[in-house]
């Protein structure tokens, strides 16, 4: 048990810090492109991390089994957002001289 | 302790986000913070243990609100080539007045909460008499049989908002899409829409027990069918039938009649078949609220006016 909760405190201290990396670059990133890069990269990775340390911390496969399967949801549909968010600065790079601070 | 200050935490982002929605300049940014700020509410309904509110909030209030509103800004912004909002005019006085107002309004509400007894009169009375209600989750046993009637008309005033945004009848999303534009796009309606359908369905399932139920399904629903239309725009084109928006509320006024005439009391449902009564009932609301969620992105466009019919050839896919 006590295994599984440093595991579990190890994957979670990870995600954070994914989580962490991503809003700064969100936050700190010159243009559109790399924000959506940094934010969709390191989100993913960091909602790995949490998923799974929420899958192990749970002690059921069940409930494990279907938090995995959020975790492949949300992975299919951010990285696919951010495909068409970059697809859109591609298409009008207007927008990134524009709009950001 | 811990989830002490995890509330506090999001009570004080809640008032931000509200405060940053309101008085920001540009109506992008306003924009932005109301979704974030329906996310943090839907985070404060599942602190709450309200996880149909929660599932509601982010679905309704954040996803397709904000939906909504950046189509409007899109359209807007089409119209003028930059809007922001206008200049902040209320008085310093009237600011006072309503942080006054507020002030007053969280110190009774709060001393009302500190010193009530959690355990009210009513929760007792929903918690007694659940067994009677056909459905073992309470929430479902409110909405749907004790207080059915106040549902019945909120279905109404669903209806009623699906008839204004037909007579209205702007598509906010009436650029035309080309129809292979996206294969990604394509590949992932394939992946989630099948999941979306079946997750409506289990939701509005499990309402009897669990957490979920009409409103939920609903959301879910117009999500895929959303995403469906965004990925292939002729697939669903007008084939929208005003029926299908009724049919909940159509169902429910029959369900009243029907009772009626057994019981001789409006939507007091035979004691026995109170939960197939229910889930009927909520499989026809969930399926006009799919469709009013929809509607409110994508209306066919044949309906409100004769100067639209000129551009329209294929009526045969009509079907009022």
């Amino acid at each position: 048990m006590i295994i599984l909760d440093v595991l579990t405190v190890i994957l979670l201290v990870v995600g954070l810090v994914f989580f962490f990396a991503g809003s700064i670059g969100l936050l700190r990133f010159p243009d559109l492109m790399c924000r959506v890069h940094a934010l969709t990269k390191a989100d993913n990775i960091g909602l790995a991390c949490i998923s799974l340390a929420v899958a192990i911390y749970s002690n059921d496969w069940l409930i494990g089994l279907k938090i995995i399967f959020v975790w492949l949801f949300i992975l299919a549909t951010s990285s696919l957002m951010s495909f068409i968010i970059a697809r859109r600065i591609n298409m009008s790079n207007k927008i990134i001289s524009g709009d950001s601070r | 302790m811990m989830f002490y200050l995890f509330d506090i935490i999001i009570a004080l982002m809640t008032i931000i986000l509200a405060c940053l929605c309101l008085f920001s300049r540009q109506a992008i940014n306003s924009i932005t913070y109301f979704i974030a700020l329906g996310l943090i509410v839907a985070l404060i309904w599942t602190r709450l243990g309200a996880y149909d509110v929660a599932i509601a909030e982010a679905a309704i209030g954040s996803g397709v609100t904000g939906a909504l509103l950046l189509f409007s800004w899109r359209k807007l912004r089409a119209a003028k080539s930059n809007i922001t909002l206008t200049e902040n005019t209320i008085s310093k006085k009237v600011i006072a007045t309503a942080f006054f107002i507020v002030v007053i309004i969280v110190f009774s509400l709060s001393s009302i909460l500190l010193f009530s007894k959690p355990n009210s009169a009513l929760a007792y009375l929903v918690d007694s008499s659940l067994s009677d209600s056909g459905v073992l989750n309470p929430v479902t046993a409110v909405l749907l049989n004790f207080r059915s009637f106040d549902t019945l008309l909120e279905i109404g005033v669903l209806f009623l908002a699906a008839l204004g945004v037909y007579s209205i009848g702007i598509s906010l999303f009436d650029y035309e899409l080309k129809p292979s534009s996206n294969f990604l796009l394509h590949s992932l309606s394939k992946l989630v829409v099948p999941a979306c359908v079946l997750f409506g369905g289990y939701t509005l399932w499990v309402g009897s027990y669990s957490p979920g139920g009409a409103f939920q399904a609903g959301a879910v629903w117009a999500g895929a069918l959303i995403l469906l239309r965004l990925a292939h725009p002729r697939l669903l084109a007008r084939k929208l039938s005003p029926w299908l928006l009724t049919i909940g509320l159509i169902v429910f006024i029959a369900a009243a009649i029907a009772t009626f005439v057994i019981n001789k009391n409006f939507l007091l449902y035979p004691a026995l078949y109170a939960g197939k009564w229910i889930l009927l009932i909520e499989t026809a609301a969930a399926i006009s609220i799919a469709l009013l969620l929809y509607s409110l992105f994508f209306i066919p466009k044949k309906i409100n006016s004769k100067s639209a019919a000129n551009t329209i050839t294929d009526d045969a896919g009509e079907s009022i």
